[in-house]
């Protein structure tokens, strides 16, 4: 899905059909609000943004441990200066394949909005690149592409020279009720 | 030389009493009776002097009549003197600072604030002022007037007007965080640390003054007095002590000598403050602005007051404690301080033991003493017993006794039932039953709180009735609870009372016998992690007692090995582990397990199955079982090691995870990982076949 998405902003200066026109004129007062610092990291080759003020701090990989019964993509939960934080892998939430962790894999702690209160979370990714400040003339919409790829995660598609940042939602992205969710092919 | 007052406009005139600008004036100064002025100046200076030492008392406390009184006789005296001497200036002044006193010494006026800077600059206006008249005695020239004298006045008038708002006093601008007086002072530049250093001195070798130097600090004679008296004293041979002469000299009354003579005896310590002053090195003025840095600064005085605090802050204080305690011993045990050098080892140990008081620190911040809940008890009894016509006699003990604030905070609603229960069915139905039984009238209900073998226990013991065995047994069968034929111990039938719906009661009154109730309460104790016991003799009486946890945050542990992955296991609900043979397990249906110890029988459960880990062992037979008790239901739990008995600092997964069944929380490893809590109800609830009573059935076939 991440190549997907990659592509579909590579072809960003092709057609743009007549709806997508329109999307942008509506969502134009937000996309501008969403210009500000981004802190980039890798998932493979991919290009992420998430919002500098989401992040509380990055930490070097740590002992997970295994929570049973929770979706495949959450790795488990850490001790976070003695609080017990949760961590998901980016990789497994996107679907992407499986790769073992290295030296520059390290968990950036965030803090996510959900219905009640900020949930302070790990995401696991391969690598933490640079902070971009990012225009709101380097600002696209999310692209669509049609049915089955959700879109709804993505405030954005930055371009930073030649990069393209995926600017993630992470409060969507890790939509809270999911976590809890009992994975049902574990407990069979 | 600038005109100030109406009637003489400075001291020189006053004192010549001719037109300004003569030269005459200076001689008129001396011919003004040279030696009277000459008493007068050291008398006012004496006074003045010791009036500093009352403002600063009454700096720290405004009310303090004594001081308010000297203060005020101080300037009294002046003004007689200065009007006699025909001062006016001086006397102008004296007027106004006593009138402000007088409104202070009735109550009218709290001198506080800026009211006392204005009252010191009173006194040193005042003192410049007769400075001013001695010099001008001595040199024989005339008189300067005082600068600002006209401004001073006005200001005092309006404090006494009570057109002048009060204010906060100048402070010294000086960092003074638990600061001592001295260093405040040194530290503003006010006092050199040699004059403080030898007022400390003089401070500890300070013996008890004398009686006249009392008196004469306290403005109630003067020195001529004193000298005056101490002649007649060597006259008479010493036969008449000092306070009797000073009384017949009407320098004094008896009511002063007395007071002033039990002021002696009090162990003197002159406050340091005061030594300064006296000794002339600091004026009385900028003490009182030290003093006022001092007390700015909370946590110098009145620390003792409780600090209300944010629950929340708080359990973050007691994490990252717990968090310093974990790095504190990892790092005092890495492998790279091997060798290291003895004073490294010994400064380590004096980290270790820092943390650990500090742990305790933190533990003991939430504790909080159960008295307010036993108080609580003693109006339900009372109520109580008024409602039930029986004669309750409430004892408690241990009120003192420290609980987790939250385990206070909940226990206090099972404890109302239990009372209750003790009252309304414990104690015989009437004053007459219980004389028949032949015990006193009154019953007797104790509630107490003690520790015992690290964890709390609360205890209602009552000596009423007993519960009785045949009648909870035939009540338990009714309800199919416990089969015909089958045999339990006493301690089990008491259980029964805690079955849902339960209730012995013949008649169900408004205070209790609904049978909802002990299940709640027992459940509520429960989640508490604490448990709840009984013990009774038919008509001698019951004893219900409640075990709960020191704290909540701490429970003690089994860790346990499932593959590669660790787990926690509440010891409290470990009944017992086995190593199963092949004879103690059966399986139904090839699916679902038993386990067979003895005559009992357990669903047996797999945590490698349930938490779908890999790598565990499937053998049982190379296994352990762990048998389990929660709510009355008694489970086997197969696992592949145990590891051992642990303390463990409780944490919550946090609101993402919760609702996941089978765990209870996580903690937090003495490697500084995360370890998960079994929670031994959701995974019975995980399996989903196992109904309450279950346990009961399955010991029952």
């Amino acid at each position: 899905m991440g190549r997907a998405l990659q592509r579909a902003a590579e072809a960003k200066d092709g057609q743009m059909g007549n709806a997508m026109v329109e999307s942008v004129l509506d969502g134009e007062v937000s996309l501008a609000s969403r210009a500000g610092q981004y802190l980039t990291f890798l998932l493979g080759a991919e290009i992420y943004g998430l919002a500098i003020l989401k992040v509380q701090e990055i930490i070097g990989l740590m002992p997970v441990t295994k929570v049973p019964r929770t979706p495949h993509y959450v790795r488990g939960v850490i001790n976070l200066r003695g609080k017990v934080i949760p961590v998901v892998e980016l990789r497994t939430k996107f679907e992407m394949e499986q790769r073992a962790d290295t030296n520059m894999t390290c968990i950036i702690v965030v803090q996510v909005a959900s219905s009640a209160k900020n949930v302070t979370l790990g995401i696991i990714v391969d690598e933490v690149a640079e902070v971009l400040a990012i225009t709101a003339d380097q600002l696209e919409p999310a692209p669509s592409f049609g049915n089955g790829v959700n879109t709804e995660f993505i405030l954005g598609i930055g371009k930073a020279g030649a990069k393209v940042v995926v600017l993630l939602d992470v409060d969507r992205v890790l939509s809270w009720g999911e976590l809890s969710a009992v994975d049902q092919t574990i407990a069979s | 030389m600038r005109r100030i007052f109406a009637r003489n406009r400075c001291v020189a005139g006053s004192l010549a009493r001719v037109g300004e600008g003569s030269p005459a004036r200076a001689a008129t100064v001396l011919e003004g009776d040279p030696e009277l002025l000459r008493e007068f100046i050291a008398e006012a200076l004496e006074h003045l002097h010791n009036a500093d030492v009352h403002i600063l008392t009454i700096e720290m406390r405004p009310r303090d009549a004594d001081s308010i009184n000297a203060v005020f006789r101080a300037f009294h005296t002046i003004k007689g003197v200065a009007g006699f001497l025909a001062l006016d200036e001086i006397q102008a002044l004296a007027h106004e600072s006593e009138n402000v006193l007088d409104l202070a010494r009735k109550g009218e006026l709290e001198l506080a604030g800026n009211y006392v800077d204005l009252v010191f600059e009173a006194v040193d206006t005042m003192k410049r002022l007769i400075q001013r008249v001695e010099r001008a005695l001595s040199k024989n020239e005339p008189m300067q007037c005082e600068e600002g004298l006209e401004n001073l006045v006005r200001r005092l008038q309006n404090v006494a007007n009570g057109t002048l708002s009060q204010q906060p006093g100048s402070a010294l601008d000086v960092q003074a965080s638990g600061k001592r007086i001295g260093e405040i002072l040194v530290d503003g530049g006010l006092a050199r640390r040699s004059a403080v250093m030898a007022a400390l001195e003089s401070q500890h070798t300070h013996e008890p003054s004398l009686l006249g130097e009392q008196l004469i600090s306290e403005i109630i004679i003067t020195r001529s007095q004193l000298d005056q008296a101490l002649a007649v004293q060597a006259q008479d041979g010493g036969a008449r002590k000092l306070g009797e002469i000073l009384v017949s000299l009407g320098a004094a009354t008896w009511e002063d000598i007395n007071r002033v003579v039990s002021l002696q005896q009090e162990p003197a310590g002159e406050r340091l403050g005061t030594i300064l002053v006296r000794s002339g090195e600091v004026a009385a003025k900028d003490v009182a602005r030290a003093l006022r840095v001092q007390q700015a600064k909370p946590g110098t005085t009145e620390a003792r007051d409780a600090i209300k605090v944010d629950a929340e802050r708080l359990d973050q204080l007691i994490d990252l404690i717990g968090e310093l305690v974990i790095a504190e011993s990892m790092v005092s045990q890495s492998v790279e301080l091997k060798g290291a050098s003895q004073k490294l080892v010994r400064q380590f140990n004096q980290l270790d033991k820092i943390t650990r008081e500090l742990q305790e620190m933190g533990t003991s911040l939430r504790m909080v003493p159960i008295r307010a809940t036993f108080q609580k008890m003693s109006r339900i009894v009372r109520d109580l017993a008024k409602k039930t016509g029986k004669k309750v006699e409430f004892i408690t003990e241990g009120e003192d006794t420290e609980l987790d604030k939250t385990v206070v905070d909940q226990i206090g609603d099972p404890l109302i039932h239990m009372v209750r229960n003790a009252i309304d069915h414990g104690l015989e139905a009437s004053p007459e039953a219980r004389t028949a039984a032949g015990k006193a009238e009154a019953g007797r209900v104790t509630l107490r709180a003690l520790h015992k073998g690290g964890s709390i226990y609360i205890e209602i013991q009552d000596d009423g009735r007993g519960l009785n065995r045949d009648v909870i047994l035939a009540k338990a069968r009714e309800r199919g609870l416990v089969r015909e034929g089958e045999s339990l111990s006493d301690r089990e039938i008491y259980n029964l009372v805690f079955e849902p719906g339960f209730s012995t009661a013949k008649q169900v009154t408004d205070i209790s016998g609904r049978g909802v109730g002990m299940d709640v309460v027992r459940r509520n104790i429960e989640g508490l992690r604490g448990q709840i016991d009984i013990q009774s003799e038919l008509g001698k009486g019951s004893l219900f007692s409640i075990r709960l946890p020191l704290t909540l945050a701490i429970i003690d542990g089994m860790v346990v090995r499932v593959g590669n992955e660790r787990y926690i296991v509440p010891t409290l609900s470990i009944i017992r582990s086995i190593k199963p043979m092949a004879s103690n397990i059966v399986t139904i249906a090839s699916r679902g397990e038993l386990l067979v110890v003895q005559n009992d029988m357990f669903p047996l459960f797999r945590l490698h199955t349930i938490f779908d880990i890999v790598n565990a062992e499937k053998d049982p037979l190379n296994a352990i079982v762990l048998i389990l008790e929660n709510e009355g239901r008694r489970v086997g739990l197969l696992v592949d090691e145990l590891l051992g008995q642990q303390q463990i600092v409780i944490k919550s997964l946090g609101d993402s995870m919760r609702g996941l069944e089978g765990v209870a929380g996580a903690a937090i490893m003495p490697d500084g990982t995360v370890g998960l809590i079994i929670d031994v109800n959701g995974i019975a609830r995980l399996i989903g076949d196992v109904g309450p009573g279950y346990g009961n059935q399955s010991s029952a076939a």
